[in-house]
């Protein structure tokens, strides 16, 4: 089964390493709207989540787009955007429920996380464990284990 | 390009905004962050200005690596003559706001003037605007940030706020990012007040190209993973882990009553952790060493309290214990006031009544005593309000021992008329000489913290190596005198280069010799924006940030005497045991002097305190001020 980056926000802390990481390693420059992933934060909640596509099984933004630039990478798994393909109307934008696909401002290609080829630069970065590359059902056991550390040693 | 933001210069007078680029002749003399700032601050500084009067200039510059993947870069300065010293400060902050201002083009802000009306300065995509905040007068700096998101329909806008206290022109105000960061030490917040202006805010899309990805990414994770494994991040580094650093033995805490509770009397750490709501942390950091706790009711967060707060609050925690110290903390952030300014002055007019050198009705009676937690706050907010005992006391120790009489100035513990910390700088000469000789006041940010876990064989090497090539000995023993001259020297141009570059102390050799310094730092402005400045070059850097921070002060007529520390501060603490004795000799006024001196030859200093013509021309400083930005 295909890896994919799970995301365990009561770990994270908020940083945006991730951000930072994703955007240099992809785009040689850091700028968080180039990013593939971004914290979304109610710093008053005390809430940080990390946002970034999920690689769904029966993915709208493949569905959608007109020119069927959009595939998956059959070694990964990864849901792929073929930027000489792309014609830059952002279906896919309108269509992903979490925000993942975005627009290059620069290329105005579509953009999501493509998990860089099967080694994410912002898992291995992320200092506080919050992004798991795993298969979905080992990050659910890794989860669950956190959650039941939780139950027994509440912070 | 990492080298490509600019500066701006704010006249909030005429409302004239002017954008410049930096050369890059000042990038490698001056690199950026806090030492640009003092290169700014000389040439813009109008000599005896008073610090609250519009002529004064204020500036603020985010550090050269903010907004890249580097372990701890996060921190913004606000440089300005200090309203409480009258010297020159600087109030670092971490958070998010340097890397956004830098996404939105810029790395310094220069402001001059005083706006008509209550003012925030807005800088977003290259643009900066100046816009009305007289909504905002009188909020909250959390409150007002919120309601600037609000209005400007973006929840990402960052925002650097002050408080009432800054806005009533409180000596000690701050100025707040996040839900806590703050700009604390010297009344920044006074002197952003004094200008109408209540916010700095930031809102930035334009990319901040790195000169060598592959290899910065690289030696970047590699810094990240030595800070997370690093003993002082791992035993100080998680929200709320600061208790045990009061138990290390070369910690001492002066300032306190015989009678009043230190912290490990007065906050119980399992009371900590029970109020913890998780670690939060700055932009880029992989420490996140501040501990978030929930407000009463449960739904919100705040960030705090912090190691200084609990230091400083301790003697009047009283029954409240950890809750009193969470009030405390919330507090002086909402008002825009420094923890540790406000704290260490009442203690210091508590002991003054408790004592009986000023009677309580000369403080309107309104002084707590020591365990009076409402006493206290009630007093900060008067401080921040300039009413009552607070309006005295809002101006700083010093200008109120000009109505409390000299007996009382002779109780302050105090360097330059900014209160020392509670802790620690008693504890080693090595610690007092920092106090003492730093051009801010009694902050100890630029301390040999390192220090404190003893100087091993390889830490001497690594001192005495490049680029400092001492020759002098250093003794591994916390209280020796041997060589304290050299770590202070060292950790001085070690925390400057860091504010330059916009790290965090924490994550640097300033806390933990295995930490990043001249080295790793060389690498990374190699890798990060092609500058080729190796150790020795960054090292002159530093020295120059130093030296032009000694002449700024004495431009403004700074006494080199006041290069020391009150008797007060020399003697044994109040209620001492042996330890305290074996203190003493080591502070002994003579070898205290000569340390002085140590210092003064390290930095080519005459015996007055000034430098020498050698020095300022082998660093290119004789034709300062040369007014290129």
């Amino acid at each position: 089964m295909a890896r994919i980056i799970a995301v365990d926000s009561n770990s994270c802390t908020g940083c945006r390493t991730c951000e930072l990481v994703c955007s240099v390693a992809r785009t040689g420059s850091s700028n968080p709207l180039k990013s593939r992933v971004n914290v979304i934060k109610w710093e008053l909640e005390g809430v940080r989540i990390p946002v970034l596509c999920v690689q769904c099984a029966k993915a709208p933004c493949i569905s959608c787009c007109p020119v069927d630039a959009i595939s998956r990478n059959p070694s990964t798994s990864a849901v792929e955007v073929d930027a000489k393909l792309c014609m830059g109307c952002a279906m896919c934008l309108s269509a992903c429920p979490f925000g993942a696909m975005s627009l290059d401002p620069d290329t105005e290609s579509a953009v999501n996380c493509d998990l860089c080829g099967g080694s994410p630069a912002c898992v291995a970065a992320c200092p506080s464990g919050a992004l798991l590359f795993a298969e979905p059902p080992k990050a659910a056991l890794a989860k669950k284990r956190a959650a039941a550390a939780r139950e027994i040693r509440p912070e | 390009m990492a080298l490509g933001r600019k500066i701006a210069y704010v006249n909030l007078s005429t409302g004239e905004v002017r954008v410049n680029p930096i050369p890059q002749s000042l990038r490698s003399h001056y690199i950026g962050g806090r030492i640009l700032n003092d290169y700014i601050m000389f040439s813009h500084g109008r000599p005896g200005s008073d610090p609250l009067d519009s002529e004064n200039v204020l500036v603020l510059g985010a550090g050269l690596f903010c907004g890249l993947p580097v372990a701890g870069a996060s921190i913004a300065v606000l440089t300005a003559k200090s309203p409480l010293t009258g010297l020159i400060c600087h109030s670092t902050h971490g958070g998010f706001f340097a890397g956004e201002l830098r996404w939105a083009g810029f790395d310094h802000v220069v402001v001059r003037g005083k706006a008509k009306k209550p003012v925030f300065i807005h800088a977003e995509d290259g643009v900066l605007e100046i816009r009305d905040a007289q909504s905002l007068w009188g909020m909250g700096t959390a409150e007002s940030r919120e309601k600037i998101r609000h209005e400007l329909r973006d929840p990402c806008v960052q925002a650097l706020c002050i408080g009432p206290a800054g806005e009533s022109l409180s000596r000690l105000a701050s100025a707040h990012s996040d839900l806590s960061r703050g700009s604390h030490r010297g009344g920044a917040g006074a002197v952003m007040g004094s200008k109408n202006l209540k916010a700095f805010t930031a809102r930035g899309s334009l990319q901040i190209s790195v000169k060598d990805p592959g290899r910065a990414l690289k030696t970047s994770a590699m810094l990240s993973a030595r800070a997370k494994s690093s003993p002082f991040c791992t035993k100080f580094g998680s929200g709320g882990s600061f208790m045990p650093f009061f138990d290390l033995a070369a910690v001492n805490l002066l300032g306190y009553p015989a009678t009043g509770n230190r912290p490990s009397e007065a906050f119980s750490e399992s009371d900590l952790k029970s109020r913890s709501a998780g670690s939060s942390s700055c932009l880029a950091c992989p420490v996140a060493c501040a501990m978030t706790s929930r407000l009463p009711g449960g739904k919100l967060v705040s960030e705090g309290p912090d190691f200084w707060q609990a230091a400083a609050f301790a003697p009047f925690a009283g029954s409240a214990g950890v809750d009193g110290l969470l009030e405390f903390a919330r507090l002086c952030v909402s008002l825009g006031i420094d923890p540790v300014e406000s704290a260490m002055l009442a203690s210091w007019a508590a002991g003054l009544v408790r004592e009986g050198t000023v009677p309580d009705k000369d403080f309107g009676g309104d002084c707590p005593g020591f365990g009076d937690s409402p006493g206290i706050l009630k007093l900060v907010k008067s401080m921040a309000d300039m009413t009552g005992a607070g309006a005295l006391l809002g101006k700083g120790g010093l200008k109120a021992s000009e109505t409390l009489g000299k007996n009382a100035a002779d109780r302050l513990l105090h360097a330059k008329g900014m209160c020392l910390p509670p802790i620690a700088w008693k504890s080693s000469p090595a610690f007092a000489l920092a106090a003492a000789v730093c051009q801010t006041g009694g902050d100890l940010r630029m301390a040999p913290w390192f220090e404190l876990a003893g100087i091993s064989d390889q830490a001497r090497d690594m001192l005495r190596g490049s680029p400092s090539q001492y020759e002098t000995e250093i003794a591994s023993e916390p209280l020796s005198s041997e060589g304290r001259a050299h770590l202070v020297h060292w950790s001085e141009n070690c925390a400057m280069t860091a504010d330059a570059l916009g790290i965090c102390q924490y994550i640097s050799a300033v806390h933990d010799l295995g930490l990043p310094s001249f080295v790793e730092w060389s690498e990374l402005l190699s890798s990060c924006t092609g500058m080729l400045l190796g150790p020795p070059k960054i090292w002159e850097a530093a020295q120059r940030g130093a030296l032009l921070e000694r002449m700024f002060n004495l431009r403004e007529g700074f006494s080199p005497k006041a290069d020391g520390l009150p008797e007060a501060c020399l003697a044994p603490a109040e209620g001492a045991s042996g330890r305290a004795r074996e203190r003493r000799r080591a502070l002994d006024p003579e070898k205290f002097r000569a340390l002085i001196d140590e210092y003064y030859r390290l930095r080519v200093l005459d015996g007055r305190g000034k430098p020498e013509s050698s020095a300022l021309s082998s660093l290119g400083l004789d034709k300062e001020p040369s007014y290129m930005l």
